[in-house]
């Protein structure tokens, strides 16, 4: 059922006063005061099919590995109730379709008495959820979607667990540029907010130090030919050409880039660090060889943690051991669950409130296997940065290594690319 | 000895949406004879066709062609059974050459003894082979629509108004041409308005009227036929 | 000169988009069926091609050949399940649309359980990484191949239409299918072989695919066949010819303005297909399709 916006408020009103009756009847497992609910309700939504499938159903896995591993434990220890409690979860298939996610989500927070809210992956599926969030005064455990205009300051309802906002992804990205000395720049990115972001810091970052890129261009996110469009940046000769898009983006812009027999110095793009073996096999070992990425768990690696598994602990008990079989989003969604026990875990009071409280007390003073986990005053991630990556060609493929900054690096970058 | 009919339709009814085109014809074509099918317009002419060549199925009735029951099957298996027809308003495949038109039918139908220019030549066609079908006049896209159907081989000719929009110098070849084809032993049902082009070319006549068998025999007693006289008349 | 590669990648693109499209227009125009499942056909060949190619080493071009006789019977075959009944049912240019909506939902749903939600693709090293020279732009070699392969199918497809009688039977069809059984075509041979084509041709654009749009994954298929569509109705629907002239349009638009306003790249086809419908409402090519 589809609410337009005006009624919303009515209803939720409506749907309030009707939990709170209900509650005075003992029906319901939400918050009463006076004793612990039978389980803690965890509401999400993930995409069984269509385009956000392939990142959805990974962080979906994560997720519930993260619930399947505290239940097997006896549930989350609560402490506002000083005792595990056993963890329910109401997932929802929204088949990458926001109209069906507005949906769902009314559903969940109107009707599933959940008591923690997890959108679906990335910014698109996320944006409903932050109004509805906001609107039903519950904390929205934010995923993956990094767009800055998801958090505004008059909005209480939203952490961001598992990336840092996408406005200081490439600050490691950009930085490296300018210590490389590398003064012709082309940057080509896609036209919404998650890329736009990233390009605008790219440049702004230049800018101080007092590099002008050559080009710089948005293209429409549903780009899949990019042969005419690395013409045209070939023909401003650039030294590094930065392609910020989705992995749908990446692939065809990679493989553009070997039709055309291009050599640039430093090709960067957004996501070979988190879908590696996807776009290796897309692609092939050339296509990926000596370029730049976001480094990403599990490339880059947590063991000494303060909630939950390390990298390595993660990897052995998710992936069996093989990193090849772990991917970013099952890091993201085992994270999230993780952001949920430090929140359940430290709040004194549970209520949604009470838990955002609790991780902001958290706030930098916290390392899970995705890194440092520190929050803004908007609920904006800023911890949890992500370095910069190079694919380095081995004898069956390639390997990623952290190149910058130097601190956290394991190998030396080649540039130019040979 | 008599020959068996090559087509027998009988007690054929066809109704649109509950009103009845045909309420119970019976028409019986031999081998060799042409065949008059007259009636004021909207009398049902044109359906009983549609529904001999398998175009509408029939409410109810049958039809016998060359003695196998021929009752509702679909218009190409007629065709290769050996009944073929020309449309009222003819249709041809406009963006295809009149050759290829013809060309079609032929290969598609029952194997024709003559080439396709015989064809296009016996229907006053020849040398227009080559033309777009799109660029011929109304006169010989029925010329056309004629050669199409002879191109299937057929032993039952139903011909839906072929003289009608043709000049008063064509509509001689015309007759001659049909009677041709008949004394070939083909059976035929024409029809026709022109009373002078139908007394050139028919054996005999049959009237329908609001879908029903008025008269039939020959045309000199239907035009004493105070019956049929009224109906054309009278109206 | 960008304009200059503009133009070569556009009309290179084109001739893609035109075989791509090709298949959607010869089953509308002999079946009147829109067969919103096209894109998922498509989708389909790409996965042909990249499985073939993982697994055996399978060359895309080899895998252009294989993919024919599959096609041709699937076509058959879901002509004669499928496709029959909805053209004898009452109003079947609709319930076309929502039975081809139905088949396409499914295969996407049975190429995700097959292939993963991923997107596929084989590296466009297997053409080579040297451009070839065009009027002295580089041209990639895999931009030539697929262009090549359009080409040559646009040729088959005419000599098939034009030279065979099989072609001319189609051809009448798609002119006027009753008057077309009135002269003993049968309608049904004629759409199965049709269909089948259709497929092929559709499976042999998702091969391409592969190394003009960088890749395939199970999802695509409604982009691609709104692209089809988009191209048949800037061509005209039914004619075939039209198609490869709307799908050169299509790629122009699309080169220059990635050229020289490359945020409104994914826009400016489909606006000059407004105004080409507001001109000529039967698109580039077409004729006036009769509703009988
Ligand atoms: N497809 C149809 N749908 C509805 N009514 C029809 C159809 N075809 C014919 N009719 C009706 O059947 C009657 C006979 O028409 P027709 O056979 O064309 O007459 P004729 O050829 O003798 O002039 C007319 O009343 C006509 O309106
Ligand atoms: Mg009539």
């Amino acid at each position: 059922m589809l609410i337009p916006r005006t009624r919303t408020v009515g209803l939720a009103a409506l749907s309030a006063l009707l939990t709170v009756g209900l509650a005075a009847c003992g029906a319901a497992s939400t918050t009463a005061s006076s004793g612990a609910p039978k389980d803690i309700v965890i509401g999400t939504l993930y995409s069984g099919s269509g385009s956000f499938a392939n990142s959805s159903l990974p962080e979906f896995q994560g997720l519930k590995f993260w619930i399947s591993q505290e239940n097997a434990g006896g549930g989350v220890y609560v402490k506002a109730f000083n005792k595990k409690i056993p963890i329910k979860l109401v997932a929802l298939n929204d088949q990458s379709s926001t109209t069906t996610a507005t949906t769902e989500y009314e559903q969940l927070v109107t009707q599933d008495n959940i008591n923690i809210f997890v959108p679906d992956f990335g910014s698109v599926l996320t944006l409903p959820a932050v109004t509805i969030a906001q609107e039903h005064h519950m904390l929205l455990f934010d995923q993956t979607a990094t767009g800055s205009p998801l958090f505004t300051p008059g909005n209480q309802y939203i952490v961001l667990c598992d990336l840092p906002l996408s406005a200081i992804w490439p600050d490691p990205l950009a930085h490296f540029i300018l210590a490389q000395h590398i003064s012709r720049v082309a940057i080509l990115y896609g036209a919404n907010d998650f890329d736009a972001t990233q390009a605008a810091t790219v440049k702004s970052v230049l800018a101080q130090g007092g590099v002008t890129p050559v080009y710089y261009q948005a293209v429409p996110t549903a780009t899949t030919s990019y042969g005419t469009l690395l013409h045209d940046i070939a023909a401003t000769n650039p030294q590094a050409v930065l392609e910020l898009g989705y992995a749908s983006n990446d692939i065809p812009f990679l493989q553009a880039v070997q039709q055309g027999g291009y050599h640039f110095g430093m090709v960067a793009t957004a996501f070979p660090g988190q879908e590696f073996t996807l776009i290796e096999n897309a692609v092939g070992k050339a296509g990926l060889s000596y370029t730049y990425t976001y480094g990403v768990p599990p490339y880059i690696k947590f063991n000494n943690v303060s909630e939950g598994l390390g990298t390595n602990a993660f990897i052995a008990k998710f992936g069996h051991g093989n990193i090849a079989n772990v991917s970013f989003e099952n890091v993201a969604g085992y994270n999230t669950g993780l952001i949920i026990q430090a929140a359940l875990g430290h709040a004194t009071k549970f209520t949604q409130l009470g838990m955002r409280a609790a991780l902001f007390a958290l706030s930098g003073h916290f390392t899970t296997l995705d890194g440092a986990f520190k929050l803004n005053s908007e609920g904006g991630q800023v911890g949890e940065l992500l370095p910069l990556a190079q694919l380095f060609p081995t004898a069956t493929g390639n390997e990623i290594k952290i190149v910058y900054p130097s601190a956290s690096a394991d190998h030396a970058p080649v540039y130019p690319a040979p | 000895m008599v020959a068996s009919p090559a087509l027998q339709v009988s007690g054929l009814t066809r109704s649109f949406g509950g009103l009845p085109a045909l309420a119970g014809v019976d028409l019986e074509l031999r081998p060799g004879e042409v065949v008059g099918l007259l009636g004021p317009n909207g009398s049902g002419k044109t359906t009983l066709i549609n529904v001999v060549s398998g175009v509408y199925r029939p409410t109810s009735g049958r039809v016998e062609l060359l003695g196998h029951d021929a009752t509702g099957q679909a218009p190409e298996r007629l065709v290769r059974l050996g009944l073929n027809r020309t449309f009222q308003t003819p249709r041809p495949f406009r963006p295809l050459t009149v050759l290829e038109n013809v060309q079609v039918a032929l290969r598609h139908g029952r194997d024709a003894a003559q080439s396709p220019e015989e064809i296009l030549e016996l229907c006053g066609l020849g040398g227009q082979g080559g033309l777009p079908a799109e660029s011929l006049n109304s006169s010989q896209q029925k010329r056309l629509d004629l050669a199409r159907a002879l191109a299937t081989a057929p032993e039952v000719l139903l011909v839906d108004e072929l003289a009608a929009g043709m000049r008063h110098d064509e509509l001689d070849g015309a007759a001659e041409l049909l009677r041709q084809l008949a004394a070939a032993g083909r059976a035929l049902l024409v029809v026709e308005h022109l009373m002078g082009f139908v007394r050139q070319v028919t054996d005999r006549v049959v009237v329908l009227n609001a879908g029903t068998t008025i008269f039939a025999g020959s045309l000199e007693e239907a035009s004493q036929d105070p019956h049929v006289v009224e109906v054309f008349l009278g109206a | 000169m960008l304009w200059l590669f503009a133009l070569i990648a556009g009309v290179l693109f084109g001739l893609y988009y035109g075989l791509a499209a090709l298949g959607l227009n010869l089953i509308f125009g002999v079946m009147r069926m829109v067969n919103l499942a096209h894109g998922d056909v498509i989708m389909l060949g790409g996965f042909a091609a990249v499985l073939l190619f993982d697994h055996f080493g399978v060359n895309p071009l080899i895998t252009v050949l294989l993919v024919i006789p599959p096609s041709l019977l699937v076509g058959y075959l879901t002509y004669y399940l499928l496709g029959r009944r909805v053209q004898r049912s009452r109003d079947p240019e609709m319930m076309s649309l929502v039975m081809f909506f139905g088949v396409s939902q499914v295969i996407e749903a049975v190429a995700v359980i097959a292939f993963g939600n991923n997107e596929a693709s084989i590296t466009s090293a297997v053409f080579g990484t040297r451009p070839f020279s065009i009027a002295g732009q580089g041209v990639p070699g895999a931009w030539l191949v697929s262009a090549g392969v359009g080409l040559v199918a646009l040729v088959l497809l005419f000599l098939y239409l034009y030279r065979t009688s099989l072609g001319r039977a189609t051809r009448a069809i798609m002119s006027s299918p009753d008057e077309a059984r009135a002269v003993g075509v049968n309608p049904d041979r004629i759409s199965a072989l049709t269909f089948g084509i259709g497929v092929g041709l559709a499976a042999i654009a998702g091969i391409l695919s592969l190394f003009m749009i960088g890749g395939t994954t199970p999802s695509e298929g409604v982009d691609l066949t709104v692209t089809a569509f988009a191209v048949i109705v800037l061509g005209g629907l039914g004619s075939p010819m039209g198609t490869f002239l709307g799908g050169i349009v299509f790629g122009l638009a699309l080169m220059f303005t990635q050229t020289y306003a490359p945020v409104w790249s994914g826009f400016a086809p489909f606006a000059i297909l407004l105004v080409i419908m507001l001109l000529r409402p039967t698109g580039l090519l077409g004729r006036t399709v009769r509703s009988v």
